[in-house]
């Protein structure tokens, strides 16, 4: 049974989510957000009317190959797009019931790193590479909770033992430390403040498995001991099944699946997460032929009309090339924007 | 059955490299694989376990410290120039990074031209019909040819470099992360053609790649290296099945999977990779490994095959996968 809406489906989850869970305490909101890189004379539209709400305690994965729109998405919610390039152009993002695009610079800084921190992809640039690592995880307590350089040191000390590097290597700098051990420097840094929000746009990308399991198991306690929230952007759909209760399946700018993991990935409703997930070796099973999508992810500076994978879609029909699906309710916790909802087997 | 004589022999294959202060980096050390006919060897490990440089030893990319490799009964690394040129003909790499391995101020025509030219095989119109077919064997559009490396996307860069590798009929072709850092739909459509290509051509593959996934896709037989030498190699089937090395037990098991059934619980190893200078006596997983014993730390663990096609090089892995169900149930 699928029912077409015209509502947003963040305001019907959250219609529904009043009704059964009351002390579901919403953290973040991402209201049909509209975001343009313009460049030399050229206009990229990063994001197209993106909708997203999190939760408290929740871990919510953001998928998608280069280019959909991911980072941008992030980068918005901390209000970090790059000056005069990045423009928002349409919505709003509310963090705790407050309009991030109406703070101003002292009460972004507040919120940045100390309500919510952020785990960049490659810890080498992300890291200032003249300062010591304990100085740049105190830094961010001395800033955001008024401690001195000594309360500090302890609180870091205390920190990297956690994540199992020896408090010793305080006064390493970042390049006498190997990938992974940076990496969890910069996941002690974004949560030294125990913000209520984490975001992590490709953590474990740059390491290894056995490093990237170190840093998920990492996470997951964390995120468990503060109860913060937590966007996790990445491509490996693998980390969304572990880590993730609900994702969103992100295509051209928009999202185009939403809902709980296990729902969405034993049964995708839209052809390009179909796709997706078909599109992936597996661990276990039978080895079958890949199915790889034809042609190539959408081109932000030239948006296809209508739905945005119609080209790539070989379900494509002519409502497709023209007219933009709108979210169409699968279950209460599965949305789909795809005209095609009940093809899939 | 394929033919029994191996297509490649790896024989104590070593490649040290001289450090700061006196060290020797021990990259590849007491390395020995056969390659069949028509046969794909997955080789996994971890960054800085050695596997991009046994790619490039085999190639004379590097020149090997010590041992042999013997590519249809030749030893390459004692050919001179000449012989090997003639064993590149057969034996061709394609590489992770398509954008730094294509020359960027050639077309993609003329990138696809110069083997051609190199061995003097083709010249002027039989030249240009060479060119434009091997590009449509693997599917990449004639107004490609007229295009610089830095206007294709990575998937066409790819395309050129396998393109590449295959214009001289070769008969091994060592993929070095060839699909790494590609999107997902772009990957598969790579992995689809190698393995399309492989039974048109007759090749056999050395697939070298940390991930795990892909790998098993691909491969027939899989080696896991661990600091420069192989600690379990079997057929894919059974490494996944029955794996027996404590490095390859917590490598599978720190994958994340798609799939919610038969999850397999993990084992995180702890700390990283130790440094590969003047590597210490005994296992070099020792340090890292969750069943460590005395005789791990003194003895180094000789490859010894357990049952038939499967070699492992640990002492204890006889009780590994007992251990490993004890492990993740917290005892």
């Amino acid at each position: 049974m699928v029912k077409e809406s015209n509502k947003p489906m963040e305001k019907q989850i959250n219609e529904k989510q009043k009704g059964n869970d009351l002390q579901r305490e919403e953290v973040l909101r991402i209201d049909n957000l509209h975001v343009e890189y313009r460049s030399g004379g050229a206009t990229a539209r990063a994001v197209n009317g993106v909708n997203l709400t999190l939760y408290k305690g929740e871990a919510v994965g953001l998928v998608g190959e280069s280019g959909a729109g991911k980072t941008t998405t992030a980068l918005s919610i901390l209000n970090l797009l790059p000056e005069g390039v990045g423009f928002i152009t349409k919505g709003d993002i509310w963090f705790n019931n407050e309009s991030v695009f109406k703070k101003n610079e002292n009460e972004l800084n507040k919120m940045r790193g100390g309500q919510i921190g952020m785990v960049f992809a490659n810890p080498l640039t992300s890291l200032n590479p003249v300062f010591t690592i304990g100085h740049q995880v105190a830094m961010v307590l001395m800033k955001h909770r008024q401690m001195n350089e000594k309360e500090a040191n302890q609180v870091v000390k205390g920190l990297l033992e956690m994540v199992g590097i020896p408090g010793a290597r305080l006064n390493d700098y970042p390049y006498q430390l190997s990938g992974g051990m940076r990496q969890r420097v910069g996941i002690i840094a974004a949560l030294a403040c125990s913000p209520q929000l984490l975001i992590a746009d490709e953590p474990t990308t740059a390491l290894d498995v056995t490093i990237q399991a170190q840093i998920l198991e990492l996470m997951k306690k964390l995120q468990a001991e503060y109860s913060s929230s937590l966007l996790m952007i990445t491509h490996n759909l693998g980390i969304i099944s572990e880590l993730c209760q609900r994702v969103a399946i992100m295509y051209g700018g928009e999202i185009v699946e939403y809902g709980s993991v296990r729902e969405i990935f034993d049964r995708p409703r839209h052809w390009y997460t179909y796709g997706l997930l078909h599109a992936i070796p597996r661990l276990t099973g039978p080895r079958e032929t890949l199915e790889a999508l034809p042609g190539l992810v959408a081109n932000a500076q030239n948006l296809p009309k209508g739905c945005k994978f119609h080209e790539r879609c070989k379900h494509c029909m002519e409502k497709c090339k023209s007219q933009i699906p709108p979210m169409f309710k699968v279950s209460d916790n599965h949305y789909v924007a795809c005209w095609d909802v009940e093809g899939k087997a | 059955m394929i033919s029994s004589e191996p297509l490649v022999k790896i024989r104590n294959l070593k490649k040290y490299f001289p450090v700061k202060n006196g060290g020797v980096l021990h990259a590849i050390d007491d390395f020995s694989l056969d390659i069949m006919p028509m046969e794909t060897v997955g080789l996994v490990g971890e960054s800085g376990c050695g596997k991009s440089t046994v790619g490039n030893v085999l190639v004379r990319l590097l020149d090997a410290t010590d041992g042999h490799i013997f590519f249809e009964g030749q030893d390459v690394v004692k050919a001179k120039s000449r012989e090997l040129k003639a064993i590149r003909k057969k034996m061709q790499m394609i590489f992770q990074d398509p954008y730094s391995s294509l020359n960027p101020r050639e077309t993609v025509g003329a990138i696809l031209a110069d083997p051609y030219q190199i061995h003097r095989l083709a010249r002027g119109n039989d030249l240009k019909k060479k060119v434009s077919e091997l590009a449509e064997s693997v599917g990449l559009e004639p107004y490609i040819l007229e295009k610089f490396p830095h206007e294709l996307d990575g998937g066409k860069r790819q395309l050129t470099g396998i393109a590449r590798a295959l214009s001289l009929n070769p008969k091994f072709i060592i993929c070095d992360e060839p699909v790494s850092a590609l999107d997902v739909s772009v990957q598969a459509k790579i992995i689809n053609l190698l393995i399309s290509m492989k039974q048109r051509m007759e090749l056999s593959y050395l697939f070298i790649s940390h991930d795990l996934s892909v790998v098993r896709h691909i491969s027939d037989r899989i080696a896991i290296m661990y600091l420069g030498q192989i600690v379990e190699i079997s057929s894919t089937a059974v490494i996944f099945e029955n794996t027996l090395h404590p490095y390859s037990i917590a490598l599978l098991s720190a994958v994340p999977q798609v799939d919610f059934n038969n999850r397999s619980k993990r084992i995180v190893l702890k700390g990283d990779v130790p440094s590969p200078v003047n590597p210490k006596p005994g296992c070099r997983f020792a340090p890292r490994c969750w069943m460590a014993n005395e005789i791990c730390k003194s003895e180094t663990p000789p490859l010894i095959e357990v049952e038939s096609g499967h070699q492992v090089a640990c002492h204890f892995w006889s009780q590994s996968r007992e251990q490993a169900r004890r492990v993740v149930s917290g005892n």
